[in-house]
Parts: C-alpha cells; structure tokens; sequence
C-alpha cells in the first residue's frame, strides 16, 4: 500500500474513532448513556488511535493519546469516577486530537501547544495521586505481582565494550521506581577486573511499556542475556482484549507482554529447533522457555485465540471499501435493472407463459440485489446528529443558556453521500435555533416558559422520503423584522405584501441576517441561502413554519436515494415521464366535460388543483386520445397530473440531467426504458412549483 | 521509410466531412467517437429549436444538437440517410459527450494544414467564430468547424437558460 | 600509586583514589593483589575520597570482599561519601561497616 494512502486511511480511520468517542462522551454527559455502556469503546478509540498514530511515527498524537488513554484506563478499572469535570476535559482532549488530526491532513492547520501541554497537565492531575496512593500497597507486597521483573546476566564484555549496568540503572529510574535489587555475581579463579560478572535482578514498578523497558538495555542486548517478566497485571490484560484472529506473538505484543525482539528471536529459535530435530515445538512454550513470558499468559492469549473462532466481536464486522467500488456495483446493478426491464418489454409481446414466470423469478431477485446494493450505501442519520450534539452544547455553554437536546429517529438511513453534504446545512440551521431561536434565560422566565430550552432533532420515512426535522421552542421567526430587514438589504420592494410563508422565505435569500447583535457563532449573513442551496442539490426542499413565541421549524425532505427510484410510468404524445411511485396516490379518468379554463377539480369533496402536463411542457400528443390523471402527494400538498396514457410501474435509474438542461424546471432526471427509450423522471414538488409561478406569470404578468 | 515519419503530423490532419444544407463541412476526427443513424432521439420538453433531444448510447444519455438550426437555418429535416456525430467536447476540465445532426456523412479527408485558408468574414452565412478555415478539394469548397465552439456547452446553456426562464 | 596503603595496628587500610572505574580497576586489582592471598588479612577500605565509581569499580570491591577469607575481616569505611552510598543502593549493597565480634 502507498504511504500517502495508509495515512489516508489512519485520518479517515482516526476521525471516525474520534466521532465516536464524541458522541458516547456526550451520551454520557446528557445521561442518555451510563459510563459502563461507553467506557470501553471511548477507551478503546483513545487506544486504537495512539497504536495507529505510534506506527507512523505521529509522536505528538502518540504521547497526547498515552495519557488521555491512561485517564481512560483509570475510569476503565473504576479507580476514577467519570465526572463532569472529567467529561468536560475528555471532550476538550477529543477536540485537540482532532485538531492534530487535522494538522496531519493539512499543514496550515496551526495547533495550540499551549492548550495541549494544559490538557496534559490537567490529565496528569488525574493520573497522579492515584499512583501516590498505590505506592505504599507496592511497598508493602513484596514481589507483588504489579512489578515488572528483571534479570540481567551481563555478557563478559559489557564493560570492555564501555557499558556500564549504572547508568542503565540510572536510566530505569527515569522510568519508574527500582525496588529489591539483588546483585549476585560468580567470580573465577581468574578473575579479570575488566571482565564483567554481574548478574542483577530487580523488580520494577513502572507504567512503562516492556518495549520501553527492552529499549534500556539495547546496547547490552547482543552480549547479555535480559529477561523481562511482565506483571500479572500487563499478561491479565489479554483478558480484557476482545477475542482475535491475530497470531499468538501479535496477541502478546500487542497487550506488550512480549516485545517485537523477544518474538523474532522466539521464532528464530522455533526454527532452528526444526532444523535440527525436525520437531515442532510450539511458539508459546518457546518463549515462555526464554522466560519471555509466563505460562499463564500464553494460556491465555490462546483461549483468546479460540475465542474467536466462535465469536467475532462487532469491530469485525465491518468492512471498509473505496466508495468508488460501491458506485461501480451500483452503477452496473442499475445497468441490470435496465436490462432486465427491456427484456420484460420483450416478453410482453410474446406469449410464453413459462418463461414469464421464469423470468418473474429473475426480476424479484433483481429487486433484492437492487436493494441490497443501494443499502450499502446507506447510513444512520445518527452520525450527523451527534455532532450537532456538541454544537449544541458547546454553543449553549458559550451563551450561557440551558438547552436540552432531544433526538428521535437517529437511524433512519439515509444514502452516505446525502448524510455528508447534510452535515454542514444541519450545522447551521442548529446554531442559528440555538443563538437566535431559542431565547437568554432570563426572557424565557420572564416570558413564563421554562428557563431550559428546548431543541428537537427528529427523523423519519415518509412516503419514501426522508423528514428531517429542526424544532425549538424559542421565539420564533419575528415576520415585521425580516420583512424590514429585506427591504433593508434591498431584497424585496419597500410596497411589497407577502404572505407568512412568503416572509419565511426570505431568510434563505443570500446575503439575509436577522441577527441585531453579530455574534462569533453565527449571524454573518451567509449560511442560510448556502443551506438552501446544499438541499436543493440533493433533490430536497426546506420549509419552515414558525409560531412568534412558539418557536421555529425547519423541515427537510430528502430523497431516500440518489440512485435508483421506484417509478410509475406515463406518455404524452412520445414523450415518456416517470413518475416517483411513492408519490402517486390513484390515477383517475380525466372527463375534461368542462371546456372551462379553471384547473382544479372535485376529488370526492377535494379542490384537487391540476397540471396540464402536455400544455406545460409544450407537448405534442394525439388530440383524440383520453387523458388520465395521476393524483400525487408529498408532505401536505396534493396535485393532480394531466397525461395521456398510464403505463404502469417501472424501476427507474436515475441518471443526472447533462449540466445543459439543468435551468429545466420539474424534471430531476433521465432514466433509460426497457424499449431503449429516454424517459424523464419528474421532480414533483418542483414541477408544481414550476406550475404555479408559470401560472402566476400568466395572471399578473406585470409583477 | 516508415510513413510516419514521412509527414510532419501537425501538417497534415484528418477530417470528417459531411453534407448539411448541400454545403460540404468538415471537423477534426479527434473529436469523433463515432457516427450512428438517426434514429430514436426523445425530445426534450421547453427546449430551444437547435436541442432536438436526448440519445441513449448503450446507456449513456447523449444531448443531440441541430447543426442547421446552430447556423440560424430551418431545422434539418430527418431522412434516410440523416446521421448523428457523436462528438466529445472539452467542457471545464471534462468532455461532454454530444450529438450533432447531419443530413449525410461522407469521408474521412486528410487536409494539409498549409492549404487551410482563414475563414471568409462573411459570405459564409454562419458564425465565423465557428470557422477554423476553408479548404479547396479540387471540385469543393470544405468549411472546416471548431468543434469546441460550435457545440461550446457555455453558450448553449445559457441559450436554453434564456428560452426556460422565458 | 593507584591505591594509598597503609597499616593500622593489625589491619591494612587501603585508602581508594578518587577513580575507581574501568579505567584503572586493573592497576588497583594488580596494587592489591599480593594482600590477599594472606588468610590473616584484616582489610579495612577507604571510600572517603571517590568521586567516581562505575560498576567496574564495584564489581572490584565485591570481589575484594570475595577474597577475604572470613568476611568478619573486611569492613568499609568512609561509606557516607556520596558517590559511593548512591552506587550501592542501586545496586542494592550492604557493606559490612563494623566488625563482628
């Protein structure tokens, strides 16, 4: 693999760990969560993210991580309580990781050191006295098994070659505290002052790593013979670790009960043994013979490995792949799609009942692949939502005011690409509710509401849409204000009389802000007009209903996917449209009995409003055929669709109109038919749009 | 000797010429993909004259453009041998593929740039920002075009913006 | 001379440089070595003067002390000098620092 590419791969994975990590923080910060619930997949990210980082060489995140990750370890084994005061500097770390992340993306991207070397002070704080309190229990347990033992029998050479076992004993200090050093020594007759003889063994009680320890006694190594026993509390760590496929020696490096030297040369020796019997002996019982590591451990890490063989853990279950093979299977699914429906046309024409059925087979499995193709593309809403969470808190405390998040229909899935390009509209439209929307403490009391606001987050399926939903419970949209303001700015004529809804509007106009006091977290006067634009490119609509006092919402429908739609298919003269299935309500004979000019009709009661399709799209079609009208609904609004023949329903493949056409209003789309045709996929809530300014225009040509 | 080194390629190049309107066109076949029968071109609602439809090629949907109408004369009328280039126009960083109707195509000429004379500045009754030059066959006059900006996908955006916001 | 050597009624005192490391443990084996070989030896060693001392020097010490036949008969003095009550305690030494009876 490439490097630029693993590093690629350690940002994307590290920020998702990241994300994480945020969002079960804040889970248990709102107590939506208890600590037990999270502690270990937050333990686990820190963790994850100081391995990867440690394999590229990214020192500084390495040594941040270590002691976020001992805090961590610390709440882990219930020695610290996780408090708010520890939230709230585990969510400030979070942030600075990322910002290191970031740096690693983009150089430009400045770090506050200062604000690091802080965080690292203040994590110390809670690492500290807890060790200061563990001390006398380690001196009272003699050869307590927390302590690192070590047994060195120095080589011959050692001083000849300008060693010195002090100055290794100097540099253990630096790492954690020496207890019951022996020194034995075996002196021969002749004995040679410059020789060495020593043979010293100590225990060690430290929090660094073996490899750490190893490293001391590097330039020893090659004449002497250096044993480290783990504690049993590093080989009991292989007991929490989750079951795993990796190989022995990976297991117990990994846990740092064995260091990458003690196993190469473990593996050396295993083949040489080999070599020279022709019998096996097993890599555990190797390096437990050079003393690398107990028995129990290597038992242990065994079971660990037979674990897995039953169970996988949920880390393993996901499997990352390029987007871009994802769009090609996608893409040739829909190619299948297509095929399969031409192939359907054909059989219709012939009469072979057996091969119909054969074939109907065919197409219901076609379906599940098509699904199960889409579906991997898609992903909860939840991930977007729980940056909003700390949007929300963040900008809550910044202001001063009590804002209590709800969310509701965090795994609603939603196409990826969507989930993304949503994120920074969601963005926006929270920070605006929560600066503007929502009102100081002191006007809501005094107002008689409660002094917590409140913010609702919601999404759901509906009609094959999805609805996201933004409500607070603030003061509402003030319609006089944003009408002045827009004739302010220039938007709008000052003699101008708009409805509510008109009004609304207006706050997505570009360059619109209704905020008197400009704050650093919103009100710059763009974002709104961005936001509009964001959803409209995902075939989206934003509307907003609003209640002075009552409070504001924003309401989002969004297609479910960007691929392919369930279609219901009709023509005009030549001209085939494809209708979205979800949308269509019934279809009823059009008795155009009236030659009037009104375009509404009764509908069991129903002023049902209607769109002479062929008349706004300057079709031709055959005069004398029957019409038909296609009922469709979205949201609260109903319309009636004028088309000459109804042809059924159809999978259709979306294909994006070619950037020339894209000033064509209520069509979304193209899709190719099973006769090979070009049919048109109509965008419903904008073509009734398109229709009712188109007839404005007619009616009031002037404004 | 091998022929490729006999001529200077950037003296001599390749051009498709076709007939529309009984004049003789031709373009660089660099731009060509290929060259089909006029055949099963859905319209396209609200569309300015000169967007005779969509094309689907295996699957791709394809813009096919009137070359007449693009010259301001009547629309090209279809008929047996009516064909469609299709054509890969340069558009911001990517080509887009387009179709452009002709009333017959007819050979693949190797011109030699030397013998290219610069567009007349009139007389030819179409753009002469559309012209890269003429060339005398012997028995015809051939206009060459610039592919780019005969099918320039800028302007033809905006003329249809222009015709759909009407 | 390596090592000051001196007789206290019946002991030999044997006043340590100010080095005792690699660099000169061998001249300082080779001052003592004819010492040793008496069973009689009553060995006191002064430390009061080191200021440098690595494990070389202490590997000597250790084998001097080996090499007394009865361990009564060695004892070190001067053990508070700071270099030398550093070296031993991680290296987790106890000298003899009086006779026993």
């Amino acid at each position: 693999m490439d490097l630029t590419q693993a590093r690629l791969l350690f940002i994307e994975e590290a920020n998702s760990l990241l994300a994480v990590m945020e969002s079960c923080l804040l889970e248990i910060e709102s107590g939506d969560a208890e600590v037990a619930e999270h502690i270990d997949a937050i333990f686990r990210a820190a963790h994850t993210i100081k391995g990867s980082a440690g394999m590229f060489g990214f020192d500084p995140v390495v040594v941040f991580t270590h002691n976020v990750e001992s805090v961590l370890d610390k709440v882990r084994s219930n020695e610290l309580e996780m408090d708010a005061a520890l939230i709230n500097l585990m969510l400030d770390c979070q942030d600075h990781m990322a910002a290191m992340i970031r740096q690693l993306e983009d150089e430009t991207v400045s770090i506050d050191l200062q604000q690091g070397a802080a965080l690292i002070e203040q994590l110390h704080q809670y690492i500290q006295p807890q060790t200061e309190k563990a001390e006398p229990v380690k001196a009272m347990i003699h050869n307590s098994p927390a302590y690192w033992q070590l047994d060195i029998q120095y080589g011959d050479d050692v001083f000849r070659d300008g060693m010195d076992p002090l100055s290794q004993l100097n540099f253990l200090q630096t790492l954690g505290s020496i207890e019951n050093v022996t020194a034995l020594w075996a002196f021969p007759d002749n004995f040679d002052p410059e020789s060495c003889y020593l043979h010293l063994k100590l225990d060690f009680a430290s929090e660094a790593s073996k490899q750490q320890i190893e490293d001391v006694f590097e330039f020893v190594q090659d004449s002497s013979t250096v044993v480290i026993t783990a504690p049993q509390q590093i080989e009991q760590s292989l007991q929490n670790i989750p079951p795993s496929d990796e190989k022995l020696g990976t297991l117990l490096v990994s846990v740092g009960a064995v260091t990458e030297r003690e196993l190469q040369s473990a593996l050396q020796v295993q083949q040489q043994l080999q070599q020279q019997s022709q019998k096996v002996q097993a890599l555990g019982e190797v390096l437990v013979g050079q003393g690398a590591v107990s028995a129990d451990a290597v038992a242990m890490a065994l079971d660990k490995q037979k674990a897995t063989e039953h169970k996988r853990p949920p880390d393993f279950q996901f499997l990352k792949v390029e987007a871009r093979k994802l769009d090609e299977l996608i893409n040739l699914v829909g190619e299948l799609v297509t095929a399969g429906a031409s192939i359907d046309s054909l059989l219709q024409q012939i009469e072979h009942e057996p091969l119909q059925e054969a074939f109907g087979v065919l197409t219901g499995l076609l379906e599940q692949i098509r699904d199960g193709a889409l579906g991997l593309r898609m992903v909860q809403v939840g991930e977007s939502f729980s940056r909003l969470r700390r949007i929300v808190r963040d900008v809550s405390k910044e202001l001063g005011k009590e804002i209590e998040l709800v969310v509701s229909g965090a795994d609603t899935e939603l196409d990826k690409t969507m989930v993304e390009k949503l994120s920074d509209p969601l963005m926006h439209i929270v920070r605006n509710a929560v600066d503007h929307g929502i009102e100081s403490k002191e006007m809501r009391l005094y107002k008689g509401k409660p002094a917590q606001g409140q913010l609702k987050l919601s999404a759901c399926h509906e009609s094959g849409s999805v609805v996201i939903e933004i409500s607070d419970d603030g003061a509402g949209l003030n319609i006089e204000r944003i009408r002045q303001k827009a004739i302010e700015k220039g938007i709008i004529s000052a003699d101008r009389e708009l409805g509510k809804e008109e009004i609304f509007k207006l706050i997505f106009a570009p360059g619109f802000s209704t905020a008197s006091a400009v704050t650093n977290l919103s009100g710059r006067g763009v974002g709104m007009d961005v936001v509009k634009r964001n959803i409209e490119e995902l075939r989206g609509q934003i509307q907003i209903d609003s209640i002075p006092d009552k409070g504001t919402t924003f309401k989002i429908r969004l297609p479910l996917t960007l691929a392919i739609i369930d279609g219901f298919l009709v023509r005009i003269g030549d001209t085939h449209l494809v209708l979205p299935l979800n949308m269509v309500q019934e279809c009823i004979e059009f008795a155009d009995l009236h030659e009037n000019e009104r375009n509404y009709l009764d509908l069991r009661g129903e002023v049902l409003p209607f769109i002479k399709l062929k008349q706004l799209f300057n079709l031709k079609s055959d005069a004398k055929a029957k019409e038909n009208i296609v009922v469709v609904q979205y949201g609260n609004h109903k319309a009636g669709l004028v088309v000459d023949q109804l042809q059924g329903e159809l999978q259709a493949v979306i294909k994006p109109l070619s950037s020339m056409f894209k000033s064509l209003k209520g069509i979304g789309g193209y899709t190719i038919l099973g006769s090979g045709n070009v049919g048109f996929i109509l965008d419903i809530p904008q073509l009734v749009q398109f229709a009712s300014t188109a007839e404005n225009t007619a009616c009031h040509p002037m404004s | 000797m091998d022929e490729s080194f006999a001529k200077d390629p950037l003296s001599h190049q390749h051009f498709l010429t076709f007939v529309l309107r009984d004049e003789c066109f031709g373009i660089s076949i660099s731009a060509v993909k290929e060259i089909i029968e006029y055949d099963n071109v859905t319209p396209i609602p609200l569309m300015p004259e000169f967007v005779k439809g969509v094309l689907n090629l295996r699957g791709e949907v394809v813009p096919v453009i009137d070359l007449s109408v693009r010259f301001n004369k009547a629309p090209t009328e279809i008929q047996k041998r009516t064909c469609i280039v299709i054509l890969e126009i340069p558009f911001e960083e990517q080509t887009v593929t387009i179709g452009a109707v002709v009333d017959s195509v007819s050979e693949v000429m190797e011109i030699n740039m030397e013998t290219i004379e610069p567009a007349p500045t009139f007389g030819a009754r179409i753009r002469a920002q559309f012209i890269l030059g003429v060339v005398n066959t012997g028995d015809q006059f051939v206009i060459l075009l610039r592919g780019e900006r005969v099918l320039s996908v800028e302007e033809m955006t905006a003329v249809i913006e222009n015709v759909v916001e009407k | 001379m390596p090592v000051q050597l001196s007789h206290k009624a019946d002991f030999l005192v044997a006043e340590l440089p100010a080095e005792l490391t690699i660099f000169n443990v061998r001249e300082v084996h080779q001052a003592l070595t004819p010492f040793w070989q008496s069973d009689s030896l009553k060995l006191i060693l002064d430390v009061a003067n080191l200021e440098e001392l690595d494990s070389a020097g202490v590997q000597l010490l250790l084998w001097l002390l080996s090499k007394i036949a009865a361990p009564a008969q060695c004892i070190v003095s001067g053990s508070d000098n700071e270099v030398f009550s550093r070296v031993s305690t991680l290296y987790g030494l106890h000298w003899p620092q009086h006779f026993e009876q």
